[in-house]
């Protein structure tokens, strides 16, 4: 059963449209990845999905009901949740006082303090530090688990790997199949196109603000790719 | 000369300079928000308590209690019809919109009570003192509760920030509204109980204010000042900052007033000055509430 329908949705800052027609589906429980070079519109998707950037035209369709017209914290108490680019930690506060303000929406679930500890070993001996004194990939890990704390059942992460050592990346990577066990449906943001594409059942590439390939990764050649990321023709 | 006594007075006087300033100290600190008829709002409050005053007969002690939750219901109006629109754009709206409050507030409490001065009269209470070190040292019954009463504020107050949900949720907008609003933080309720603190401890600061001196329609401007200097002495966004910064205001102004009474307002201002080329960040100053 679709959990997200995108459809034909155009967005933008002010004067400034960054997506132009962009359709996507994502099944309840499912993986998807949008991949493309930096500048392609990923995080203006994931931010208009999460409610944060206007939308122009076209439709939003979460558990079957439209959501364009809700406010972000509204969105979040149907259960979508963010990690946003460059995980903006609140960094004044203590890593639980960060998963803390993660559950301000008291959206009832599997997710509390205690799993995500158990899930992020890392941070589990760090509660009391303030969140700016993390490294980055306890930052990172921050990020997800605070945005986990909502019980979300969409979470969209936005460029997990980026700034972060390929060792780091792969850990967390590996620990999002655990998080998507507890039924939770996964969109990956990445300009770094492997870990994403390994990590979901379908894929779709954008490039200067439109969807220019989709299919499953399994399906998706490297010349393919490539191309339809970079905007060229590779495949003559 | 007798220091040890212009010290204490200017700690006494601290107390009150920081409750003007917490109030600045917490819209700056949760929003980033100039407030420019910070002190007309004081002195709007001490006129209110006056009128109530004067029409039931009661204390000023009394007023308190009716003038506070009006300050909250104020701060809570303000934010909703003026500050909303101003927060988070280019702050030179915040400086335009809070300026022109302030004439409007000075306008207002001019046409309806003329340019005298007024004052909140609590009778016996206010010459009351306790005599220390062999006389030496006279401390005034009403400034000292002022000032117990002014440390009381900033407990509670820190203990909110520190420690409730909600105080939370001010740190969190503090570091980064877009996420907190993320976060299911509803930003516009923060702003709102932010203001309502803030116009609520003005509030209390120039009704004290008030039953100690006198005040007229145009004093906000001076009592804006006395908070703005406070609050950059201690450090921006620090509310235990703000008390010491009070109290280093209070006793620079004491101790001036000591070698001539002509110099209270001068060496305070300079204090600050220095404060500001030595440590422009305050001498707790850190990017953040706490």
């Amino acid at each position: 059963m679709s959990l997200l329908e995108v459809r034909n949705l155009s967005a933008g800052y002010g004067q400034f449209q960054a997506l132009f027609d962009i359709s996507l589906n994502l099944n309840e429980g499912a993986a998807i990845a949008v991949i493309g070079a930096n500048g392609a519109g990923k995080s203006t998707l994931l931010k208009s999905i999460a409610g944060v950037v206007d939308v122009i035209f076209g439709e939003i369709i979460f558990d079957g009901e439209s959501i364009v017209n809700l406010q972000p914290h509204e969105r979040l108490n149907r259960g979508i949740a963010l990690v946003p680019e460059g995980r903006r930690i609140f960094r004044s506060l203590t890593v639980d006082e960060n998963l803390s303000i993660g559950a301000y929406s008291r959206r009832q679930g599997v997710w509390n303090r205690e799993l995500v500890y158990e899930v992020f070993p890392m941070l589990a001996k760090l509660t009391d530090r303030r969140a700016d004194k993390l490294s980055g990939g306890e930052q990172q890990a921050l990020a997800i688990g605070r945005a986990l704390m909502s019980n979300p059942r969409l979470l969209l992460l936005d460029e997990v790997s980026l700034g972060l050592a390929p060792i780091i990346v792969k850990k967390l990577y590996e620990i999002l199949p655990r998080i998507r066990a507890t039924g939770c449906s996964l969109i990956y943001v990445e300009q770094d196109t492997n870990q994403a594409l390994s990590a979901s059942e379908y894929a779709y590439c954008l490039l200067e603000g439109q969807v220019s390939l989709e299919g499953k990764p399994s399906d998706l050649s490297r010349e393919q790719i490539a191309s339809a990321y970079f905007g060229i023709g590779v495949n003559k | 000369m007798n220091w040890l006594n212009a010290i204490i007075q200017g700690v006494l006087v601290g107390g009150l300079y920081a409750m003007y300033a917490t109030g600045l100290s917490v819209s700056f600190g949760v929003m980033r928000l100039v407030n420019l008829a910070h002190g007309d709002l004081a002195v709007g409050s001490a006129f209110i308590a006056s009128t109530f005053c004067l029409a039931t007969g009661l204390s000023p002690f009394l007023a308190i209690f009716v003038v506070l939750p009006l300050s909250a219901l104020v701060g809570i109006g303000l934010q909703v019809a003026v500050f909303n629109r101003v927060v988070g754009v280019d702050p030179s709206y915040q400086i335009v919109a809070t300026f022109g409050l302030s004439i409007a507030i000075q306008n207002v409490l001019l046409q309806q009570y003329a340019a005298n001065p007024r004052a909140l009269n609590i009778g016996d209470f206010g010459n009351r003192s306790l005599k220390l070190v062999g006389d030496d040292v006279v401390i005034g019954l009403f400034p000292l509760s002022r000032f117990v009463v002014a440390v009381l504020v900033l407990v509670l107050l820190s203990l909110f920030i520190g420690r409730t949900r909600i105080g939370r949720a001010f740190r969190a907008t503090s570091d980064d509204p877009d996420i907190a609003r993320l976060m299911g933080v509803n930003i516009r309720f923060i702003y709102a109980v932010a203001f309502a603190i803030a116009v609520t401890t003005v509030a209390l600061a120039g009704i004290f204010n008030g039953m100690q001196t006198q005040f007229s329609a145009a004093d906000g401007p001076a009592l804006l000042i006395y908070a703005f200097e406070s609050v950059i002495i201690g450090g921006l966004g620090s509310l235990w900052g703000t008390l010491c910064g009070g109290i280093i205001l209070g006793i620079a102004q004491t101790i001036g007033a000591e070698i001539d009474p002509g110099w209270k307002q001068l060496i305070g201002h300079l204090v600050f000055l220095i404060v500001l080329l030595v440590r422009p960040m305050g001498i707790f100053g850190k990017d953040e509430l706490r």
